[in-house]
């Protein structure tokens, strides 16, 4: 289901290019706002 | 992305952290900020648990239309090595903004992989005094 603004960004866990798990969260708290850039892929 | 990168300052000034998001390996993911000597913050999603929270699409037909050739050539051009298809080549990207309490304040769908919001658009959102703006790479 696509978002809208206004709605609370999911929670989700990525991992950091040395595997480790991270939290998205952390990001956008760390920082007034955050640009999330989804890309396609890395080809 | 190197239009992002122009505009690296602009972000900092805008107290603005960029991440990015990929499903490709750590291996790709390297390559990838060596040859576009990108700044920003690179997280990886193998399995697209956050691709999907977002609401991300994929379609095939979306992925690869004439705007995607002449986007993936235009790249070559410009030095881009072409390391193949990665992952699930019909998985559409997107751009979002959101504030420090978790609140979104802009979603941008990609209708293709050459669709993304211009830059100017993204500034405009993060300045103190703009308010919501929804942006929707369908609509538009």
């Amino acid at each position: 289901m696509r978002l809208r603004p206004g709605d609370q960004a999911p929670y989700v866990v990525l991992e950091d290019l040395s595997g480790q798990e991270t939290l998205l969260e952390d990001q956008w708290r760390s920082a007034q706002h955050t640009l999330l850039v989804f890309l396609r892929h890395l080809g | 992305m190197a239009q992002l990168r122009q505009h690296t300052s602009d972000f900092e000034a805008l107290k603005t952290n960029v991440v990015i998001i990929s499903f490709g390996s750590p291996y790709n993911a390297q390559l990838w900020e060596k040859e576009t000597q990108s700044q920003f913050t690179l997280l990886l999603d193998p399995e697209r648990n956050a691709y999907r929270a977002y609401g991300l699409e994929r379609s095939m037909l979306r992925s690869w239309g004439l705007n995607t050739f002449l986007t993936y050539s235009r790249l070559m051009l410009n030095g881009r090595k072409w390391r193949g298809i990665q992952g699930d080549s019909g998985q559409l990207g997107g751009d979002f903004i959101v504030n420090a309490n978790g609140i979104i304040r802009l979603a941008y769908y990609s209708r293709d992989p050459s669709d993304r919001p211009p830059v100017s658009h993204l500034l405009d959102i993060l300045q103190p005094t703009a308010s919501h703006i929804y942006l929707d790479g369908l609509s538009s």
